[in-house]
């Protein structure tokens, strides 16, 4: 078989070719990628508000234990917050590589409710009916209301309201 | 960012030190190009080792910041110790031998010795890999910044996971059992979560930096080790163009700042495979091959589809290598013996992804439609990975028109038979996943896709011709010198 690397001048010329166009075209991928990227950011950045939800929840990461289980309250109904084991719950699903803003979302509160999650891991932060033993609960809230009223119907007691719908609850004394 | 930095630096320093000591050096090509190389291959090394470091301490019950350093700070100077010596010896062992056994056995190898020069084209083409990592690093900026928190997986189930092994032993086994509202898939392996709770625990910030830092050093690193793979086996030319085709691949760029496991799985996986390229390159050496079954250990410990790419490896390995292959199944013993730990004494829950019964299995397996279903899926998810005029298959197909493969590519395919053999499994559990079909498909396929990418990007270039670019007058008349002296030799 011939080899095409050492051949007649224009067979030689192949090689170059070739490493060019590879080059230039994949140059040219890589900016259409980027320009892809840039879409995605400008289509609105962080969809499920996570990091929106660090800084909220900063002051009761501060207030709160370090560690352990902590019941949370909220006025958003959480269908997703206690998924059957090996499923997703309500929690919404990604499509292809990219995440759907808002159409896999079944309700704010699976949103609220993983972001406080995450914000406040590594404390455990479950729905008080699967934390019935915990000291502390954390209040999330979509408007103003009577969050005090909202704790006393899970036996809590409100500590302190940090603002932004952020409240934080001790649980009551028999 | 500089105390990232400075805590990523032990895992890196840990692992380039022990690459340094179980890779015998290679003069070939640029000097820049082999540390690129070492430094990559050390980093995933690093990091699969200080997560394994992180999770053992953990389940014996010493936590804290201090522990873990001095832990990882007395493995470094250990491995130092030893290095020290062997570099001291080898080096006494007379610089002419290495010399001579390192020296370029090949043609590809005389084509890229120093004295040959470097020609207009190579800088080019080193400019043209510049300017892509350039416009790919723009692309991770922007795809941060349009989740800064990672995908929804990231805050879900990794880093999640990575924030309660990071909070100690009050927290950390929320990361490893099922909960109705902890980590979603308590059974998943830990070495991302674990890599990066220690980052963040040794940083005393579980910083979304910090998150990034973790996640992008192994994007960069399977950059770098493709490219200085790619260089070591073939050459510079050739490693350029893997590097390429990887920057200008949709599937790569989408899954480097995503925060999940795939990019560090298929890090070990590419790592495999070149190490065992180039053991059966010079005559399977024990190191190389025990470093090839480090990293082979590490696949399970990274993501559940590294546990039949570990028994794959294994089984080629015992088919080539026959009692050799004893080194290999040696060094993937830490890794397997770690996740094996996890997963039988640490991990709680049920992942349902499998049917009951074989016959509800092959019920499923027997529906021409979800092989239909599957295989349409594979192949869009191979069509997405660019656009049709820079897809990397079409770069890949001009690659191959102009080069033209090498006279032994056949007896080279061995090298991706783990990967097949990977895409096999990854398809037999599409066909009989409990989980809704398009969902799981569109939710995976193009992950599965990607963790196989650059080691058959590495398989593939393994197979072309090297590419030889012209060389300016002066170089070509030293590349005569050289060839004549070789020959003289």
């Amino acid at each position: 078989m011939p080899d095409p690397q050492s051949k007649s001048s224009p067979e030689r010329a192949r090689v170059p070719m070739g490493v060019a166009a590879v080059a230039i075209l994949s140059i040219l991928g890589a900016f259409n990628s980027y320009q892809v990227s840039q879409q995605l950011a400008q289509s609105g950045g962080d969809p499920y508000r996570v990091s929106a939800a660090r800084e909220r929840f900063a002051a009761a990461a501060q207030r709160l234990p370090p560690g352990g289980v902590v019941g949370y309250i909220s006025d958003l109904p959480c269908e997703g917050c206690t998924p059957a084991p090996g499923t997703t719950g309500g929690l919404p699903r990604r499509q292809g590589g990219a995440m759907t803003v808002g159409a896999g979302l079944r309700n704010a509160g699976n949103a609220a409710f993983v972001g406080a999650r995450y914000a406040l891991a590594p404390r455990l932060v479950a729905p008080i009916p699967e934390a019935p033993t915990a000291e502390w609960a954390l209040g999330n809230f979509s408007q103003p209301d009577d969050f005090a009223a909202f704790g006393a119907q899970s036996g809590f007691t409100m500590i302190a309201d940090l603002g932004n719908g952020v409240v934080i609850y001790r649980r009551s004394k028999p | 960012m500089i105390p990232i930095i400075l805590a990523l630096l032990p895992p890196v320093a840990l692992g380039w030190m022990l690459v340094r000591l179980l890779l015998p050096p290679d003069r070939k090509g640029p000097v820049w190009l082999r540390w690129i190389f070492e430094i990559s291959l050390g980093a995933g090394l690093g990091a699969g080792i200080t997560s394994c470091l992180f999770f053992l301490l953990l389940a014996v019950g010493v936590k804290g910041r201090v522990p873990l350093l001095v832990v990882e700070l007395g493995c470094e100077a250990g491995v130092l110790g030893v290095a020290a010596f062997f570099l001291k010896r080898r080096s006494s062992l007379s610089d002419g031998r290495s010399m001579e056994s390192s020296a370029p056995s090949t043609v590809a190898a005389v084509r890229d010795s120093p004295a040959t020069g470097v020609s207009m084209w190579t800088w080019l083409l080193r400019l043209a890999a510049l300017v892509a990592l350039v416009i790919f690093s723009l692309s991770c900026a922007a795809r941060n910044s349009a989740n800064p928190a990672g995908e929804w997986d990231a805050f879900t189930i990794w880093n999640l996971r990575a924030k309660f092994l990071a909070g100690g032993s009050e927290s950390w086994r929320h990361a490893v059992i099922e909960t109705s509202s902890g980590a979603l898939h308590p059974t998943y392996p830990l070495l991302a979560p674990s890599f990066l709770g220690r980052t963040w625990l040794v940083t005393g910030n579980d910083s979304p930096e910090g998150a990034l830092a973790a996640d992008l050093l192994f994007t960069f690193a399977t950059l770098g080790l493709l490219c200085g793979a790619v260089a070591v086996a073939v050459n510079e030319t050739a490693g350029l163009l893997a590097a390429l085709v990887l920057l200008a691949s949709d599937n790569f760029a989408a899954q480097s700042v995503s925060q999940y496991a795939d990019v560090p799985l298929a890090f070990y996986i590419l790592a495999v495979t070149m190490l065992l390229a180039i053991a059966f390159k010079r005559e399977w050496p024990p190191p190389v091959l025990f470093l090839a079954g480090v990293f082979a250990g590490f696949a399970p410990w990274t993501k559940n589809e590294g546990q039949p790419f570990l028994i794959f490896a294994c089984i080629v390995a015992i088919w080539q290598l026959r009692k050799r292959a004893g080194w290999m199944l040696l060094g993937a013993l830490p890794g397997a013996a770690v996740t094996a730990l996890f997963k039988i004494g640490f991990a709680r829950g049920a992942e349902n992804l499998f049917p009951p019964t074989l016959a509800e299995a092959a019920s499923k397996m027997i529906e021409p439609a979800r092989w239909t279903q599957i295989l349409s899926s594979f192949g869009g998810n191979v069509r997405e990975m660019g656009v049709p005029w820079a897809h990397p298959i079409l770069l890949l197909a001009i690659l191959g028109a102009t080069l033209g493969f090498a006279p032994h590519a056949r007896a080279r395919l061995w090298i991706a038979m783990p990967l097949a053999g990977l895409l096999a499994v990854d398809f037999a559990v599409y066909l009989v996943t409990m989980s809704d079909l398009s969902w799981h498909l569109a939710t995976s396929n193009s992950r599965l896709i990607m963790q196989v990418w650059p080691a058959l990007l590495f398989a593939f270039f393994l197979t072309l011709r090297a590419p030889v670019l012209p060389q300016p007058a002066a170089a070509a008349e030293d590349k005569q010198k050289s060839d004549r002296r070789h020959r003289k030799r």
